[in-house]
C-alpha cells in the first residue's frame, strides 16, 4: 500500500514537475515574444483573440526595439482550474516584486502544446 | 425534417417581423408567444379532451346536485345551452343514453344552431363564467376538474387558429388537419359515454396524463429547438435561468392583456413543472434606456459554491470594473474563468461575479453598438468589491430594519442572517451586499511596468490596454439610470479602487463623472465618489 502511495505522489510530482517547466518556458518565449515584438513567436503561444488584441502595438512599437532578448529568472505561480480541464491560471513577477500581483493568465493545454488564451483580473 | 423546416421557417417569420424593433423586448414577446402557441398548438387535441371532459364531469356533478331542486332549473338550463352548442345533438344522445337519468325538465331548448369554433369558445367561456358566478353548484368537484385558463387558451385557440396569420403551408396544413378532427371529435362529443361520476374521473385522468405527457414531450421539443435553432443566450433563458428577468415596455395598448397572457403562460410552465426550472420572473417596466441580454450562465454545482440571496432594494451604488481581459472575451468566459479560480478552492464562486457586463464584441455588440448582459441576477449578491466594509448610513440603517440576507445553496440550504446585526458585528456592510458591479470587458489598465529588460504596458501582465470607448460610457451610464429608475436608492457611481487597493478599472475611473452626466441627460442622478471620505484620492 505504502508503495502504491508513493507511487502515486512520484507520478504527480512527476507530471507537476513537467507542468511547471513547460509553463515557465511558455511565458518566457512570452516575454521574449513582447520585448522583441516578435509576432510570429506571439502567434505561435497565445490564442487567437489574444493575439488580435496584441497585434496593433506589436506593429506600431517594432521599431522601437530595445536590444536583445536577456532572459531571466521570473518567479511563477501556476494553478490548474477548478472545473474546466487542462485551464492553467498563471501569475507572473519579477523577483524584485513583492507579490503576484492581481492578474491571472489563463493557459490551456491543446495537445502538446501550452497556449495562452487569455487574461483576467482577480475579483473578490 | 418537414417539422424542423417548418419551425425554423417560423422563427424566420417571427425575426423578420421583428427586425427594427426593440430587440429583447420584441424577442421576450415573440418567445412567450411561440411558447403559448407551440405547447398548445402540439397538444390541441389532448388539451380539448381534457377540456370536454372536465366538462361533462361538472355537468354531471352540477346535475345529480340540482336534479330534485327547481331553484338551480335556471342555471342548468344554461349548462345545458352551453353543451348544446358544442354538440347539436346533444338531445337526442342524453335521450338514448339510460344510464344518465338525465332530465332537463321540460325547459325550453333552442336547437339547430350551427357549430362553428366561436361557438365553442363562447360556451366554455360561459361554463367558466358559471364556475365563478355559480361557485355554489359546483361545491364537492375537486379543483383540478374545474376548467382553468389552460382550457380556455385551448379553445380560444381553436377559435382563433384560422385567423392566426401562418403562411407557412406545413404550420397551415397541421392546424387545418387538427380542425378537421377536432371537428369529428365534437360530433361524437357524448357517444357512447355513460354518465357516472367513477368513469368520468377515469376518463378525465387518463386524458390529463395523456396532455401532461405530450406536454412534457412538447417542452423537451422546444428546449431542442432552442438549441439548434435560435443561438441567441437570451432567449434561452427564459426557460432555463434561474430569475430572469423579461423586460416590457408598458407602451404597448394592449398591455395589460399582454401582461395577464404571460403571468398566464408562467403559472402554466410553473404548475406543469414541464420545464423543471423556476418559472422566469417577467417583469413589466417602463422602456429600458438600453436592453439588457440574458444569458445561459453555467453554474458551480460544487457543494462548497454557496452565494447569497438579497433584496435588490437594498442597493445604493453602482461599482464600475473592468474585467482586464481581452475585448473578444465572453460573459460566458468570464464566467467560467471565476468559477474556476483555483485560488478560491475552498470557497469557490458559484458564477460570474458582476451583475452586469458590458460588451463590444459579444452576440452582435460592436463598438459603436455595445450590449449590456446580466451577469448575477439583482437578487443575488455580488462577487466584486472585495470584503472592505463601510459603516451604514443612517437612511441605509433605516431602511435595513429587519432586512436579512439569506445564503447557501440547494445542497446546504440557506441561512438567513439579519443585516443590522451583521452590520453591528463586522463594523458595516460589505460592497458586494450594497452595490451592482458593472464590468467593462476589456483592458483600461495603462500602466507601464518591467519584468527583466522588458518594458510592458497595460498592467501586469501585459494585456494592450485600450482607451475607454464613449459608446461603452453612454452604454453604461444607461443602464446605470435604468437602474436608479427601477431603485430610486441607487445615487452613488464608485470605482472597483474605492473598496480596496487596486488599478481596476484602471482610465475608466476618469471616466465616471462622464457616466452620470449622460445619466443626468437622461434624468438620472448619481454622485460620483472615488475614494471613500478621509482617504486620499
Amino acid at each position: 500500500m505504502k508503495i502504491m502511495i508513493s507511487i502515486l505522489i512520484l507520478l504527480v510530482s512527476t507530471n507537476l514537475f513537467a507542468q511547471k517547466k513547460e509553463i515557465n518556458e511558455l511565458m518566457n518565449n512570452y516575454l521574449k515574444a513582447f520585448h522583441q515584438f516578435d509576432s510570429k513567436l506571439f502567434k505561435e503561444i497565445s490564442s487567437e483573440k489574444y493575439y488580435k488584441q496584441i497585434a496593433p502595438t506589436l506593429k506600431t512599437k517594432k521599431l522601437k526595439h530595445k536590444g536583445e532578448f536577456i532572459p531571466y529568472a521570473f518567479d511563477l505561480k501556476f494553478k490548474p482550474a477548478l472545473i474546466t480541464q487542462n485551464r492553467f491560471f498563471v501569475q507572473i513577477k519579477d523577483k524584485k516584486e513583492k507579490d503576484f500581483g492581481e492578474y491571472y493568465y489563463i493557459v490551456e493545454k491543446q495537445g502538446a502544446k501550452y497556449i495562452i488564451m487569455d487574461y483576467i483580473h482577480k475579483e473578490e | 425534417m418537414g417539422k424542423q423546416l417548418s419551425k425554423l421557417i417560423l422563427w424566420a417569420l417571427i425575426f423578420s417581423s421583428l427586425l427594427g424593433a426593440s430587440a429583447n423586448t420584441e424577442q421576450c414577446r415573440a418567445l412567450l408567444d411561440w411558447i403559448y402557441r407551440e405547447l398548445t398548438l402540439n397538444t390541441l387535441e389532448q388539451s380539448y379532451n381534457r377540456a370536454m371532459n372536465k366538462m361533462l364531469l361538472g355537468l354531471y356533478t352540477v346535475h345529480n346536485k340540482t336534479k330534485d331542486e327547481t331553484k338551480y332549473r335556471p342555471q342548468m338550463a344554461r349548462i345545458f345551452n352551453t353543451l348544446k352548442k358544442i354538440d347539436p345533438e346533444l338531445q337526442q344522445k342524453l335521450k338514448n343514453n339510460n344510464a344518465t337519468k338525465f332530465h332537463f325538465l321540460g325547459l325550453s331548448i333552442d336547437f339547430g344552431l350551427k357549430l362553428h369554433p366561436s361557438e365553442l369558445q363562447k360556451a366554455f367561456n360561459e361554463w367558466a363564467n358559471l364556475q365563478k358566478t355559480s361557485a355554489e353548484l359546483f361545491k364537492g368537484l375537486d379543483k383540478e376538474y374545474l376548467l382553468d385558463d389552460w382550457d380556455i387558451f385551448t379553445v380560444d385557440l381553436i377559435s382563433k387558429a384560422s385567423t392566426l396569420n401562418f403562411t407557412n403551408h406545413d404550420i397551415k396544413s397541421k392546424i387545418e388537419k387538427l380542425g378537421k378532427r377536432l371537428k369529428a371529435q365534437q360530433a361524437h362529443v357524448l357517444t357512447g359515454k355513460n354518465f357516472d361520476g367513477k368513469s368520468l374521473k377515469k376518463l378525465f385522468d387518463k386524458t390529463s396524463a395523456s396532455l401532461l405527457k405530450a406536454l412534457q414531450d412538447e417542452a423537451g421539443d422546444i428546449l431542442n429547438e432552442y438549441q439548434n435553432i435560435c443561438k441567441q443566450e437570451e432567449m434561452e433563458l427564459f426557460l432555463k435561468q434561474e430569475q430572469a428577468y423579461c423586460p416590457l415596455p408598458n407602451t404597448d395598448q394592449n398591455f395589460l392583456e399582454l401582461n395577464q397572457k404571460l403571468a398566464e403562460i408562467q403559472r402554466i410552465i410553473s404548475s406543469k413543472d414541464l420545464l423543471k426550472r423556476t418559472a422566469p420572473i417577467i417583469e413589466l417596466t417602463s422602456k429600458p434606456n438600453i436592453p439588457v441580454y440574458l444569458l445561459n450562465y453555467l453554474v458551480n454545482d460544487n457543494i462548497k459554491a454557496t452565494y447569497c440571496k438579497r433584496n435588490p432594494n437594498l442597493i445604493s451604488m453602482i461599482t464600475i470594473h473592468h474585467t482586464y481581459t481581452t475585448k473578444e472575451t465572453t460573459p460566458l468566459e468570464v464566467n467560467e474563468y471565476h468559477i474556476d479560480n483555483p485560488d478560491y478552492a475552498d470557497d469557490p464562486w458559484y458564477m460570474i461575479g458582476y451583475n452586469y457586463i458590458i460588451s463590444e464584441t459579444f452576440a452582435g455588440a460592436t463598438s459603436t453598438s455595445p450590449k449590456v448582459f446580466q451577469g448575477r441576477p439583482p437578487e443575488m449578491q455580488g462577487a466584486h468589491t472585495g470584503g472592505n466594509k463601510v459603516p451604514l448610513t443612517q437612511e441605509q440603517t433605516q431602511y435595513m430594519q429587519n432586512e436579512m440576507i439569506e445564503c447557501g445553496n440547494k445542497y446546504i440550504g440557506f441561512k438567513a442572517k439579519n443585516i443590522l446585526e451583521m452590520a453591528a458585528k463586522d463594523g458595516g456592510v460589505k460592497g458586494n451586499l450594497i452595490s451592482y458591479g458593472i464590468s467593462i470587458i476589456g483592458n483600461f489598465d495603462y500602466r507601464e511596468h518591467t519584468i527583466g529588460n522588458t518594458i510592458i504596458t497595460g498592467g501586469l501582465p501585459p494585456g494592450v490596454p485600450s482607451e475607454p470607448n464613449e459608446n461603452t460610457i453612454e452604454a453604461a451610464a444607461k443602464l446605470a439610470c435604468d437602474l436608479q429608475k427601477k431603485n430610486p436608492r441607487i445615487k452613488t457611481i464608485v470605482p472597483h479602487s474605492y473598496w480596496k487597493k487596486t488599478y481596476c478599472p484602471g482610465k475608466l475611473t476618469d471616466h465616471l463623472h462622464k457616466m452620470a452626466s449622460i445619466a443626468k441627460e437622461l434624468g438620472c442622478q448619481f454622485e460620483v465618489k472615488i475614494s471613500k471620505e478621509g482617504e486620499a484620492k
